[in-house]
């Protein structure tokens, strides 16, 4: 008794809360909101996945392949003229031109990142078949190296953010007002995902794809070119996670700070997983619930409990579905 | 298969790739004398680094010399081999551009600035572009060499070490314990020695103690991550979990001392540590450990971040505020100070030897039993395992348990020299670095993961004052060990655990003798190579 009397103020009373009213009252705005950062992780996820179920191989260093497509479509933009801090009057076609021109260079140079991350850290190991522990070392050797490549040249501090597009209500949803940001990501993250999904179900290179998941000897005898589809595969991985990258930074634009990427990939790696890894349709799955999750427990909880209700959603959903929630079949996918 | 055959058939001409890495060696080699000549008489660039942290010895100046003229000759050397297409040359080429390497961080070691440092990456990366060609595939072809073999020095250290009686292998264990005593005291005046303290505001003892803790740390690792196979990236959370339960207990700070007036001891907190950190491996274990892989690892990373959270959010646990005055363990010298101080890291370095010393005993004991037997039958092959009738999932709880229970040592170690316990020393980038620590050292290799535990906390310590570029480097050191040494530093390999000395003695009729691949005994290293013949 008088341990528990002790431990009370441990646990002291306000340490938690659980605010059902404002769960309500928030309802549909949290919903939005989730489906928007869900959509960003989603597309980020989608590199994970894709590498996953192709080599059975966490890209630790997918969170910089990332992070650099901020860098790269934050400099587009200030290479254009928009400086931090203003407000511009630039028409609503041109703002739209811009974002897709950032959005470009962003999908370049992240594409560029994986496959020299690919090319560097993971290629020479697999000629020499390294056990997967060292992969892992080499992709956070990766992923150490290219954070402070940007921590060397732009310091520990956010660059001041550019708000190209200033956030307004567009429609109502129930009691939610959406904005056109969040119009503008949750559509195109979806249509990038149903694309991808498409190229890799429909296509040639996309059937190459799933026949080296599935069984890469094989597929080599067969005559797909294995070191061809692996670097496809990291491409496309990088260029929607350089594409979310340039979402993200409209919608948090003091987000480009060089080790922004670590927690969003940590994030987006548990939603590809959530989803069941190596499954595309699981990444966006996995992407939005655990988006839809965030927001509903900061509400209920509070803002400091967000990453832990992702955390605790990911074990809870791995004891009752070990391999995920659709299971993870990137070569099981039907042709 | 052709590679061997190459190897003792006439060649014809050396691949491209190797002659490019022969000239650029050459240059190199070039470079590297004019280099050791100006930073010898002061002129070039490296003057510009005079005000360095520690006055460079004439010794220092013949020690760069010396190796910069054996560099440029070997690299020499290995380029007019090259162009006689002589197989030796990719010896030559090899000890050459390491040797460049090496005395690229000798002149950093020496004089760290930035400049310094611009100065050595200009050597090394050349010089790792020729190790790079010489290990390249049409290279390697040429030469016929089979780079995926473990290193020949490595294993015949072993082997010698295997051979040894028992008695002999103590007695030289007990000699690296008593160097390992004596490293606190090594002055930043010795010769080529004192380098590896020379940074100036760098408190020698304390980065060693950092080392030894680190060590622990990972030897609790390797039973998880080398023993039993399981990839554990959230260990932070049993190292915070140790750290909080000693700041809990005994902080002025702490809410919950109260309930015994006295404050507790530290060495009583130890054990009550390593019970409560057990028992969160256990609750964490329990309900993950069916997780197989990849899934395991990422629930483990969650794990971590959720310790870490707690400790940012429970109002008790006071997030970045933290916990002071915390307790240390007793005595005091003649004059009244305490031996265990935050100031002082040699008592606490020692203490930690001697924890490892018996963690060491236990695990070796545990590895060789019964425990020890599963763990490997579940790293090799879970399934076979089960059918086997291994129940796995047990012992894999066990490790995880174990494993748990070093972690939450190495964190009481921990908070007892900090004095101060708060929420930022947890984050899963130092989740990473631990496992990063086994697997450079080489898991399953207990004195490999010493090894990597001791670099993974000493280099980032030692380049302090390069603090920006530190991590880049730490980043493609990573990379680069890895891709010269995939089983890490020190790699472990398979044998007979049980009886295994006496099983030999008695099939071979002598100690284990360097492994054919053909033996009864065929490692699982060697069999790769068997697989490509």
């Amino acid at each position: 008794m008088s341990l528990l009397h002790a431990a009370t103020p441990l646990l002291a009373e306000d340490w938690i809360n659980f605010d059902t009213h404002s769960l309500k009252q928030l309802f549909w705005a949290d919903t939005i909101s989730g489906l928007t950062y869900g959509s960003i992780y989603a597309l980020v996820a989608l590199g994970y996945t894709l590498v996953y179920g192709l080599l059975r191989l966490i890209n630790f260093a997918h969170s910089e392949v990332f992070i650099s497509g901020a860098f790269a479509a934050y400099f587009t933009l200030k290479f254009c003229g928009f400086t931090p801090g203003d407000s511009y009057a630039t028409s609503t076609i041109g703002i739209i031109l811009f974002l897709i021109l950032a959005g470009l260079v962003a999908a370049v140079v992240s594409g560029g990142v994986a496959v020299l991350i690919e090319r560097v850290a993971y290629k020479p190991l697999r000629a020499r078949n390294a056990p997967s522990l060292v992969f892992l070392i080499t992709a956070i050797g990766a992923s150490l190296a290219i954070q402070q490549v940007f921590f060397v040249w732009r310091g520990a501090n956010a660059e001041p953010g550019i708000q190209l597009v200033i956030p307004q209500p567009e429609l109502q949803v129930f009691s939610a007002t959406v904005n056109n940001v969040q119009i503008a990501i949750v559509v195109a993250a979806v249509v990038l995902m149903v694309a991808i999904d498409q190229f890799i179900r429909r296509t040639r290179l996309g059937r190459g794809i799933r026949a080296v998941a599935q069984d890469s000897t094989t597929a080599s005898l067969m005559g797909v070119n294995r070191e061809r589809v692996i670097m496809l595969t990291f491409v496309i991985g990088g260029v929607a996670a350089g594409i979310g990258a340039s979402f993200y930074i409209m919608l948090l634009p003091a987000g480009v700070i060089y080790n922004g990427g670590f927690l969003l990939g940590i994030k987006a790696f548990v939603a590809a997983v959530l989803g069941g890894i190596g499954n595309l349709r699981g990444a966006l799955l996995g992407g939005l619930i655990l988006g839809l999750a965030e927001n509903y427990g900061q509400t209920l909880f509070g803002g400091e409990w967000r990453d832990i209700v992702a955390y605790v959603l990911l074990i809870i959903v791995l004891m009752f579905r070990p391999t995920g929630i659709l299971g993870e079949s990137l070569g099981r996918a039907r042709a | 298969m052709t590679a061997i055959e190459t190897s003792t058939t006439p060649r014809k001409t050396a691949p491209a790739v190797l002659r490019a890495g022969a000239v650029v060696g050459l240059l190199v080699a070039v470079m590297s004398i004019g280099a050791a000549v100006a930073v010898a008489f002061d002129i070039g660039p490296a003057h510009s680094a005079r005000a360095a942290a520690r006055a460079r010895t004439t010794g220092d100046v013949v020690v760069g010399v010396v190796m910069a003229l054996l560099e440029a000759g070997l690299l020499a050397f290995g380029a007019f081999l090259v162009q006689r297409r002589d197989g030796r040359a990719r010896s030559a080429l090899m000890y050459g551009a390491s040797l460049t390497i090496g005395s690229s961080l000798f002149w950093l070691l020496v004089q760290q600035k930035l400049s310094t440092l611009l100065w050595a990456i200009g050597f090394a990366v050349p010089a790792l572009a020729v190790l790079v060609a010489v290990f390249v595939a049409p290279a390697t072809r040429w030469f016929g060499a089979e780079y995926t073999a473990p290193s020949p020095r490595v294993s015949r250290l072993r082997l010698w070490w295997n051979a040894l009686p028992r008695a002999q292998q103590w007695l030289w264990s007990l000699i690296a314990v008593a160097i390992a005593v004596v490293l606190p005291f090594i002055g930043t005046g010795v010769p080529l020695l004192g380098l590896i303290n020379s940074e100036p505001g760098f408190d020698f003892p304390i980065a060693l103690f950092d080392a030894s803790y680190y060590a622990l740390i990972a030897l609790g690792l390797n039973v998880v991550i080398g023993q039993a196979g399981l990839l554990d990236l959230g260990y932070v959370g049993f190292f915070a979990i140790g750290a909080y339960v000693v700041a809990l207990l005994t902080s002025s700070d702490s809410s919950i001392r109260a309930f015994s007036h006295t404050p507790w001891a530290w060495i009583i907190c130890v054990p009550v540590a390593m019970a409560i950190t057990m028992l969160s491996g256990l609750v964490l274990g329990a309900p993950t450990l069916r997780l197989r892989g990849d899934y395991l690892a990422i629930v483990t990373l969650g794990f971590g971040e959720i310790v870490r959270l707690l400790a940012d959010n429970l109002p008790g646990l006071r997030g970045n505020v933290g916990f002071q005055n915390l307790a240390q363990p007793p005595g005091h010298h003649s004059d009244g100070t305490a031996i265990f101080s935050q100031t002082d890291g040699k008592p606490w370095y020692w203490l930690t030897i001697g924890l490892i010393i018996v963690v060491l005993l236990l695990v070796g004991n545990l590895e060789r039993s019964r425990v020890g037997r599963a763990w490997v039958a579940i790293r090799e092959d879970e399934d076979a395992a089960e059918i086997m009738g291994v129940p796995t999932f047990k012992f894999k709880l066990w490790a995880f348990v174990i494993g748990a229970a070093i972690g939450g040592l190495s964190g009481t170690l921990f908070a007892g020299q900090i004095g101060f316990v708060n929420n930022q020393k947890f984050d899963p980038a130092t989740s990473i670095l631990f496992v990063a620590a086994v697997v450079l050292g080489g898991a399953g290799n207990k004195v490999g993961v010493m090894l990597g535990a001791f670099l993974v906390s000493f280099i980032p310590y030692r380049f302090n004052s390069i603090y920006n570029e530190k991590g880049l480097i730490f980043g493609i050191a990573l990379i680069a060990l890895m891709l010269f040494r995939t089983q890490g530093l020190l790699g472990a390999r398979q044998r007979l655990l049980t009886y295994g000395r006496s099983a030999y003695h008695r099939i071979t009729g002598g100690p284990e003798a360097l492994d054919t691949g053909k033996g009864a005994f065929a490692t699982d290293v060697t069999k790769s190579s068997i697989g490509e013949a």
